[in-house]
């Protein structure tokens, strides 16, 4: 009963304190740097808030869903190699019976595209989920449309 | 007020600001259609895949339906605990693990719920279904009570829905409604109260927080430190949150010496809150003096002190983590090898359930381990 009690107060105390940003644990944000007159690097990064968790994209099957990128075709650009991404924290989890690798607080990833016509906007998709230690938001999908001038 | 009655209250109230809190984080639990005290939608299922299909729901008796998907650790963790309470309350509750969102936002699965159920089954002592292919449930039942995140237990009775919220906090719902205390339309209203005011609460805060943060992102500290001492003058319910703003744009941007003036004379209020985040904050600052992190394991005593009932290993894991900071890895050492001896005893009498347990434990030994290297 106490304990109970004791909980919601450690509950609202985290709502007050994390209320303005646990709306959405996640934010995506993106860039692109130019670093040769034909070649051109991208930026997807995700902030995400004290406690939650957003996954790596080399998770293994039966585990928390990786994160992914999906680039659209364009006669503007190409893909040069595989989106890459810092080293991740890396723990067993024993509930998945294996190394679950994720990303806390903020996290870059970076694909490198040939242009082919000078300027380009780079789209596609992302998809991720989020957890933290009590509770997963499902896996959603975000639209990015990037523009590398 | 008798006793039993002000018990009774206080859990109501309990539930109802879990239920709000954790509805806040992912939805809109105000505007929803699907409430608590509402009749619960149509049961629909993809396959039943453990159990036996209930064709009719008993009337008096408790279904729990339980929403988690494949790839939830969380949920996944939820799932012995849940056994015991199918197993417990056998004859007076029916526990329902429901699959959803398994293919949210396009992905493929990679482990199917039929796969998952064969090889977890001995920790999924329930009935399990999947959702239909159209996610009946997940937007009929979830989705339409502003529930965004799992696990999420609904509970019925009688076709009513008791109580939405957290599997962490089953057990002591469940001893209220079987004491027959509960009052759904009592935690609805309380809870519809509670949204609104909540809804308020944030509005007020955006308005207080969104200047001082821009101050903060501008490195204006002379502005900063005006709106914080004007918040604490028009939004008196915020002037705690306030001070511990205060004392992190301190800590990160202004002499060791003057930040801890501010947080010791702060701190020695006895009205004074975030005490056990201030001491946290401190220790995973390195390079303080010592003093400053001994002044940050009196706070967390402080702490223990006001709450005899709280986790205790919780914080003497936090009384480690400051003496480690502060250079005296073997003081570390020896208060987290007993706190870990303590947890274990908690966790195999079922102490602080859904707080301290198994991962609870590794995390310390992990710790333990550090602190050992440093010696």
């Amino acid at each position: 009963m106490i304990r109970s009690i004791f909980l919601a107060a450690m509950l609202l105390l985290v709502g007050l304190a994390l209320h303005a940003q646990i709306l959405k644990p996640v934010k995506w944000s993106y860039a692109a740097k130019r670093t040769s007159p034909t070649e051109a690097t991208i930026f997807l990064k995700a902030t995400i808030d004290s406690g939650w968790h957003v996954y790596s994209q080399h998770v293994k099957p039966g585990g928390p869903i990786p994160t992914s990128f999906k680039f659209d075709k364009s006669t503007d650009y190409d893909l040069v190699g595989k989106t890459t991404e810092p080293k991740p924290i890396s723990r067993m989890e024993k509930v998945f019976s294996m190394n679950v690798s994720y990303f806390e607080r903020s996290v870059i990833f970076q694909q490198k595209v040939k242009l082919k016509n000078g300027a380009a906007t780079v789209t596609g998709k992302l998809g991720y989920m989020t957890c933290n230690d009590k509770e997963c938001l499902p896996p959603d999908d975000v639209k990015f449309s990037i523009p590398v001038n | 007020m008798n006793f039993k009655k002000k018990w009774a209250r206080a859990l109501v109230m309990a539930i109802a600001l879990g239920v709000s809190v954790s509805g806040t984080a992912f939805g809109n639990p105000e505007d929803s259609v699907l409430n608590v005290g509402d009749k619960i939608p149509e049961l629909k299922y993809g396959k039943w895949l453990k159990g036996t299909p209930v064709k009719q729901y008993e009337n008096g008796r408790l279904y729990i339906f339980e929403f988690w998907a494949t790839w939830c650790g969380p949920c996944r963790q939820a799932m012995p605990h849940l056994s015991e309470v199918a197993e417990k309350y056998k004859d007076k509750l029916t526990v329902i693990g429901v699959d959803v969102w398994e293919t949210e936002g396009g992905h493929a699965p990679t482990i199917t719920p039929e796969k998952f159920v064969k090889m977890n089954g001995n920790n999924m002592r329930y009935n399990v279904v999947t959702d239909t292919k159209d996610e009946w449930m997940g937007n009929n039942w979830m989705k339409a009570a502003g529930q965004g995140g799992i696990p999420c237990s609904f509970m019925v009775k009688d076709g009513i829905i008791l109580w939405i919220g957290h599997p962490i906090n089953l057990d002591s719902v469940i001893e209220v409604v079987n004491s027959g205390k509960y009052d759904p339309v009592a935690v609805k209203a309380e809870f519809k109260k509670k949204a609104a005011e909540q809804k308020e609460q944030e509005a007020t805060f955006h308005r207080v927080m969104d200047p001082i943060d821009s101050a903060i992102k501008d490195k204006d500290w002379k502005k900063t430190f005006d709106l914080i001492e004007q918040g604490k003058k028009n939004m008196p319910d915020y002037a705690q949150y306030l001070n511990f703003r205060k004392f992190q744009v301190m800590l990160d941007n202004f002499s060791e010496d003057s930040t801890m003036n501010f947080t010791r004379n702060w701190q020695s209020d006895p009205q004074s809150q975030f005490t056990a985040s201030t001491a946290a904050v401190l220790f995973m600052k390195k390079g303080l003096q010592k003093s400053t992190y001994m002044f940050g394991i009196e706070l967390v005593k402080k702490v223990m002190a006001r709450q005899p009932d709280g986790p205790m290993p919780l914080y003497e894991e936090m009384i480690a983590m400051g003496y480690s900071s502060a250079g005296d890895n073997q003081k570390a050492v020896d208060v987290l090898q007993k706190t870990i001896d303590e947890a274990k005893d908690d966790v195999k009498n079922g102490k602080f359930k859904g707080i301290i347990g198994e991962d609870t434990i590794a995390k310390m030994e992990k710790e333990l381990a550090e602190y050992k290297k440093h010696l």
